[in-house]
C-alpha cells in the first residue's frame, strides 16, 4: 500500500524554497495558527472548499448540487458560500466550470508525487536544486515525507523540508536520514508572545531546532510582521537564539510580511488580521543584525 | 594616441547629429532616374539597378563619424529608422525601382490581400521577404570584391559568347554593383583624409587615419587583420542595406568569422584584447547609435549577431571573440543588435554561464538556438550537413543558411481562422471567393467521429496552405522584375556560377516560409472539440458552432468548461501531450515541401512576431477564447492554459519533434528577475533544460513586474528598460500603452 498525503499544491520552478530550481510540495495541515499566515488554506488538515467570487459567473450549478445548504443564491445573480455549512463533499467544485469553487487538498500517493516532481530532474541537477516539502507543517505527515524523500534520495534528488518544527522530535527524526536541508521558521524569541500570535509556545520548537542543528544544515526563515516582531530588540533576541547553532545556518531569509493571506482567507470565510508591512529600511537594518549569525542574509 | 577607444557618449552624439537630419531629400536623384527611364524604355530591371548603384557611388554623400573607427554610412535618402522592409517602399534611392512597380503591388494589396487582411486570415503586406537577408561577408573576406568581380567577369565572357542578353545584363549589373561599392569605399578614404585636415582631437585623428589607410583596400581585397575584417562586416552589410532596397538584418556568425583574424593579430603583436574589445564595442554600438530608439519601432532594428554553434566540420565555436561580444552587450546594455546564441551539448559551462549573466542582467537581447534540433531540421529539409552547420538567424529569430535565400517572416497566417474554416466552411468559401480564390472546404463539423473531423480539418488546412502557396508563388515571380539584387547575388554563394540572380533562385538553397500564428490556440481548440463534443458529449457540434458564432454570448458556462476543464497544450497531461505531438507533426507535414518559384521549398515555422496581437479579434475559438483575446505566440501554449511555469514549459518541449520545423519554432520564455548566483544557475539550467528537451529557439524576456509598473507611471525616470516585445527588443517607454500592458500581463503567469 502506497503512502499517501493530503497535498494542496505542487509548485514547479520554485526559486525561494531552498537552493537552485526546486519543486515545492505543499502539504495541508498545520500545528500553528500564525495570525499573519499567508497560506491560511494550508492550516486545516482536511479537504476544504474555497470560493473566489471574482470567478463566479452566477450559473447556479453549485446551488443545484449542494445538499448541505452551503451554497445560496445571492444578489445580482451571484451566490453566497456559507463555509460553516460546507461538508467538503466537493460536489460544487465538480460542477463549477469557472473555477470559483475550488477544492483545496488532494490525497496523493508518494508515487504520484514522485512522478510529477521527477519530470524536472534535469533542472534540479543543473541548478543545484531539488524538491522541498512545505506546508502547512509537512512534518505532521512525517511518514509520507520520509518515504517520498527516501525515494527521491534514491533518484539522486536532494530534498529540503520547510518546517516550523512544532512537532514531536520523532517526526523530525523520521525525515532526518533522507532530507539534506531544513528550512526552519523562527518567528519570535519570547515564548508568551509566540503563543499569543501562533497559538503555541516556542519551547518545543527551539528544542527541536538545537537538536536538528547537530545533524543538518539549516536555512532560517523569519517572517517580519509589522507590529509583531519588527523591532531591533526582537530581532536581537532572535539573533541570540540563533547564535548557538550558527555553524549549521547556511542562510537566513527575512520574509517581509504581505497581505496575500487576507484574500485567501476570505475564500473560506476566515477573517485574517491585517498587519503593517515593514519598510525597506527596516528590513535592511534587520538584515545587518543577522550578519553576525550568517553571512548570507536575504530579504525576500 | 595610437589605440582604438570606444567613447560611447561621443560616438552616440556624432551619430545623432548626422542621423537627426535624415531622411535627406533625394528627389533630384529620383528625377534623374525617371529621365533615364524615359530615355531608355527598354532597359531591363538589371540595367536599372545598375543606374542606382552608379548614382549612389557618384552622388550620395559618405558620412563618417570620427568617434567610430568604421566606415559604412552612405546617405541614400533612407530614414534613420529603416530596415527597408515594407510596402509601400520606404524612402531611399535603392527603392526607386520598386516604386516603379507600385501598380502591380497595389493590385495585390488592394484586392487579394485586403480581403484576407479584413478577414484576419493573413497579416503582412509583403509578397516576399524584404527584411531578413544576409550578405555573405565570408565570401568578401575570402575573395575581396575584386575577386568576386573577377568571377563575374569570367562568367560575363561566357554569356557574351552565348549572346544571352538577359544574363549579360545580369553580370554587367553585378559588376557595376561591385565597382560602385569599391568606389564608395574609396570615397570614405577621401572623406577621412579631408576630415583629417580639420580634426584636432587625437583620438578621432587616429580613427580617421585608420579609415584613410584601410578603405582603399578593404573590402576590395581580402581582409588581413581583425580591424579590417570588422570593417568588412560593417561595410558590406550597410552597403547592401543602402543599395539593394531590401533589409539585411544579419551581421553574421561573428565569433567564428573573426576568430582567425584575432588569433593572427594577437600572434603578430598587432592587437591586444583591450583593443579588440574596444573595436567590438564600437561595432556593437553602431545600431543603437544610428537608430532613434526613443521612437516606437514596429519590428525593431532587426540587427542580429550570431555566436557559438559550430563550424562547417561540426567543431564547437566558443572563443575570446564570443566572450567579447557577450561582454560588450552586458557591459553597455545595448538594446541592439540581438545576440543569437547557438548552443551545443559540448559547449563549455563557461559559455552558458556568460550567456546566463547576460540573460539575468535583463537586457533582453538574447535568443538561444538549439543546434541539434535546428541543424537536423535543415538536413531533413534537404540541405547539406556542412551548410546546415553554418546556419544563422535574424532579424527576429528566423533561421537561414549563409548560402540560402530564405524568404521568411514576410507573411503571417492565422491558424485559428484556418481551423475555423472547418466549423464554418460555407462562410469561409465566400471569403476566399471574394479574393478570387475558388476553393472547396470539407464540412468537418458534420463528422460523426473526431477522427473524421480531424482528418477533414487537416485537409482543409492543407487546402488553404496550397492556396496561399500558389498565390505567393505567383507574386514571387514578379520579384526579379520589381527588384533584382545583382550586388547581393555577387556575395551569395552559387549565384555567379548558376547565372541567376538571388531573386531568380541563384542561391544554393531557396526556401520560403509562412509565419504560423496561434498554434497553441488551435491545438487546444481541436482537443476541446475532441473532448467536449465527441468524447464526453458535453455539447453538440451544433451548439458549439452557435456559441462560437455569437462569441459565447449566453454560453458562459460552456465557455468556462472549455477553458478550464479541458487540458491544454503545455499541460503535463499525457493525453494532451500525445495529441500535441500528433498535431504538430501533421501541421508540419502539411506545410513542408511545397515548391516555390526559386527552385526551393516551403518550410514550416512557428514564428509569430506580433501577429498574435494583430489577430486578436479573430472569431471565438473552441478553447474558450473570446474575440479580442490574444492568440498563442510561436510554439508557446495559449495564455488560457493556466499553470504553465517555466519548468512545465520546458517539459512540454520534449513531445515535439522540432526537426520538422526548419523555419524554427520559437518558445518565448518570460522569467522573473533574479539576483546573485541563483540567477546564473537558473538561466544555465533553463538553457540546458531547453536543449535537452529538444527545443528549437528560445527567446528570453526577464521582467520585473513592479519595475515595469513604475516605468509606466513614470516613464521619464525609467528610460533604459529594455523589454522583448516579440522577436525584437525595445525600450519599454517607447511602446504604446497596449503593448506595455501586454508585456506586464506576461508577468502574471
Amino acid at each position: 500500500m502506497s503512502m499517501e498525503a493530503l497535498i494542496y499544491n505542487i509548485q514547479h520552478f520554485s526559486l525561494h524554497d531552498g537552493p537552485g530550481i526546486r519543486t515545492t510540495v505543499f502539504l495541508k495541515g498545520c500545528s500553528l495558527r500564525c495570525a499573519w499566515c499567508h497560506n491560511p488554506e494550508s492550516i486545516d488538515n482536511r479537504i476544504q472548499m474555497l470560493y473566489d467570487e471574482k470567478k463566479c459567473i452566477g450559473c447556479g450549478a453549485c446551488i443545484q448540487v449542494c445538499s448541505n445548504g452551503a451554497q445560496l443564491a445571492g444578489p445580482e445573480g451571484l451566490h453566497l458560500f456559507c463555509a460553516d455549512q460546507c461538508m467538503h463533499c466537493t460536489e460544487c467544485a465538480q460542477v463549477c466550470y469557472a473555477g470559483a469553487m475550488e477544492q483545496c487538498g488532494y490525497i496523493k500517493s508518494a508515487e504520484q508525487v514522485l512522478e510529477e516532481v521527477l519530470r524536472d530532474k534535469t533542472l534540479y541537477q543543473t541548478s543545484g536544486g531539488g524538491v522541498t516539502f512545505s506546508g502547512g507543517e509537512p512534518l505532521l505527515q512525517a511518514d509520507f515525507v520520509a518515504e517520498a524523500a527516501k525515494q527521491l534520495q534514491a533518484e539522486g534528488i536532494p530534498t529540503a523540508i520547510d518546517t516550523a518544527l512544532n512537532v514531536p522530535w520523532d517526526s523530525v527524526e523520521k525525515a532526518l536520514p533522507y532530507a539534506e536541508l531544513f528550512l526552519v521558521d523562527v518567528k519570535m524569541a519570547d515564548c508568551q508572545k509566540h503563543k499569543k500570535y501562533t497559538g503555541a509556545g516556542n519551547d518545543r520548537i527551539l528544542q527541536n531546532l538545537y537538536r536538528l542543528a547537530e545533524y543538518k544544515p539549516l536555512y532560517i526563515r523569519i517572517p517580519v510582521i509589522g507590529g509583531v516582531n519588527d523591532t531591533e530588540e526582537e530581532m536581537a533576541n532572535i539573533v541570540k537564539l540563533l547564535l548557538p547553532v550558527r555553524a549549521s545556518i547556511k542562510q537566513i531569509n527575512l520574509l517581509t510580511y504581505h497581505d496575500f493571506g487576507i484574500e485567501k482567507g476570505r475564500r473560506f470565510a476566515k477573517e485574517m488580521q491585517r498587519f503593517a508591512v515593514p519598510t525597506d529600511a527596516q528590513m535592511q537594518s534587520f538584515s545587518k543584525q543577522f550578519q553576525s549569525v550568517c553571512e548570507s542574509v536575504l530579504i525576500d | 594616441m595610437s589605440r582604438f577607444v570606444f567613447d560611447r557618449e561621443k560616438m552616440f552624439g556624432q551619430f545623432r547629429k548626422v542621423f537627426e537630419t535624415y531622411p535627406t531629400d533625394i528627389s533630384g536623384l529620383y528625377q534623374k532616374l525617371d529621365i533615364m527611364q524615359a530615355e531608355n524604355p527598354q532597359a531591363s530591371a538589371f540595367q536599372k539597378k545598375a543606374w542606382i548603384y552608379r548614382m549612389a557611388a557618384r552622388d550620395c554623400k559618405v558620412r563618417l563619424m570620427p568617434a567610430c573607427p568604421f566606415y559604412m554610412e552612405l546617405d541614400t535618402g533612407r530614414d534613420r529608422n529603416s530596415i527597408t522592409s515594407t510596402w509601400p517602399p520606404e524612402p531611399g534611392l535603392a527603392t526607386w525601382l520598386m516604386a516603379q512597380n507600385k501598380q502591380l503591388l497595389h493590385d495585390y494589396n488592394e484586392t487579394w490581400l485586403a480581403n484576407y487582411d479584413k478577414a484576419l486570415m493573413i497579416g503582412g503586406v509583403m509578397f516576399a521577404d524584404f527584411a531578413h537577408h544576409y550578405a555573405d561577408v565570408e565570401r568578401v573576406l575570402e575573395f575581396g570584391l575584386e575577386g568576386l568581380k573577377a568571377q563575374a567577369l569570367s562568367k560575363l565572357a561566357e554569356v557574351q559568347e552565348r549572346k544571352e542578353q538577359g544574363r549579360i545584363a545580369f553580370y554587367e549589373s553585378m559588376i557595376c554593383g561591385l565597382d560602385s561599392v569599391m568606389q564608395i569605399a574609396e570615397r570614405f578614404a577621401d572623406e577621412a583624409e579631408r576630415l583629417l585636415k580639420v580634426t584636432e582631437d587625437p583620438q578621432e585623428r587616429y580613427h580617421l587615419e585608420q579609415i584613410a589607410a584601410t578603405a582603399r583596400r578593404i573590402p576590395r581585397q581580402p581582409a588581413q587583420t581583425f580591424y579590417e575584417a570588422l570593417c568588412t562586416v560593417c561595410f558590406i552589410r550597410e552597403m547592401h542595406n543602402a543599395l539593394e532596397g531590401i533589409g539585411f538584418a544579419v551581421y553574421g556568425h561573428l565569433d567564428r568569422i573573426l576568430w582567425p583574424y584575432y588569433q593572427k593579430d594577437i600572434a603578430a603583436g598587432r592587437l591586444d584584447r583591450e583593443q579588440a574589445q574596444a573595436l567590438i564595442d564600437c561595432f556593437m554600438a553602431i545600431t543603437d547609435a544610428r537608430w532613434d530608439l526613443n521612437r516606437e519601432l514596429p519590428g525593431g532594428t532587426n540587427a542580429t549577431v550570431i555566436i557559438g554553434g559550430c563550424d562547417a566540420e561540426g567543431k564547437s565555436v566558443y572563443n575570446t571573440v564570443t566572450e567579447m561580444l557577450i561582454i560588450s552587450m552586458e557591459k553597455h546594455r545595448f538594446a541592439n543588435p540581438k545576440l543569437q546564441a547557438r548552443i551545443r551539448d559540448d559547449h563549455p559551462s563557461e559559455y552558458l554561464e556568460k550567456l546566463a549573466d547576460l540573460a539575468k542582467s535583463g537586457t533582453n537581447v538574447l535568443s538561444v538556438f538549439n543546434d541539434k534540433a535546428i541543424i537536423a531540421s535543415q538536413i531533413k529539409a534537404g540541405k547539406r550537413e556542412a551548410d546546415a552547420r553554418l546556419y544563422l538567424a535574424g532579424g527576429c529569430q528566423e533561421p537561414t543558411l549563409s548560402c540560402e535565400l530564405n524568404s521568411r517572416a514576410y507573411v503571417y497566417l492565422n491558424m485559428a481562422h484556418m481551423m475555423d474554416v472547418s466549423l464554418f466552411p460555407e462562410k469561409w468559401e465566400q471569403i476566399f471567393a471574394a479574393a478570387g480564390d475558388m476553393v472547396h472546404f470539407m464540412p468537418a463539423y458534420r463528422a460523426e467521429s473526431f477522427e473524421v473531423f480531424y482528418r477533414r480539418a487537416m485537409y482543409n488546412f492543407g487546402v488553404q496552405i496550397q492556396n496561399f502557396v500558389h498565390k505567393y508563388n505567383q507574386l514571387a515571380l514578379q520579384w526579379p522584375e520589381t527588384n533584382p539584387c545583382p550586388l547581393y547575388s555577387a556575395v551569395m554563394a552559387d549565384c555567379i556560377q548558376n547565372e541567376l540572380d538571388v531573386t531568380e533562385g541563384g542561391a544554393r538553397y531557396n526556401s520560403d516560409s509562412f509565419g504560423m500564428t496561434g498554434l497553441g490556440t488551435v491545438i487546444d481548440s481541436l482537443f476541446a472539440i475532441k473532448k467536449a463534443v465527441y468524447d464526453l458529449k458535453i455539447v453538440t457540434m451544433q451548439e458549439l458552432r452557435t456559441a462560437l458564432a455569437c462569441d459565447f454570448e449566453g454560453y458562459e458556462p460552456l465557455r468556462q468548461y472549455l477553458r478550464n476543464r479541458i487540458a491544454k497544450m503545455g499541460h503535463p497531461d499525457p493525453e494532451i501531450r500525445e495529441f500535441t505531438q500528433q498535431c504538430m507533426a501533421d501541421i508540419a507535414r502539411h506545410i513542408n515541401g511545397y515548391p516555390n518559384t526559386r527552385g526551393g521549398y516551403f518550410e514550416s515555422s512557428l514564428f509569430t512576431f506580433y501577429s498574435f496581437e494583430w489577430f486578436r479579434n479573430s472569431n471565438a475559438s473552441a478553447n474558450g477564447r473570446k474575440r479580442g483575446e490574444y492568440l498563442s505566440r510561436g510554439g508557446n501554449p495559449s495564455e488560457h492554459a493556466g499553470g504553465i511555469d517555466a519548468a512545465t514549459l520546458l517539459y512540454a518541449q520534449n513531445v515535439v519533434d522540432y526537426t520538422d520545423y526548419p523555419g524554427g519554432g520559437v518558445l518565448y520564455m518570460d522569467l522573473p528577475v533574479t539576483k546573485g548566483q541563483l540567477g546564473r544557475d537558473l538561466f544555465v539550467s533553463v538553457i540546458r533544460g531547453f536543449v535537452q528537451n529538444g527545443g528549437s529557439i528560445m527567446d528570453f524576456n526577464v521582467i520585473d513586474r513592479a519595475q515595469l509598473r513604475k516605468a509606466q507611471e513614470d516613464p521619464d525616470n525609467h528610460r533604459n528598460i529594455v523589454v522583448r516585445v516579440c522577436g525584437y527588443s525595445a525600450l519599454f517607454h517607447s511602446l504604446d500603452k497596449e503593448k506595455q500592458d501586454e508585456i506586464i500581463a506576461r508577468t502574471q503567469r
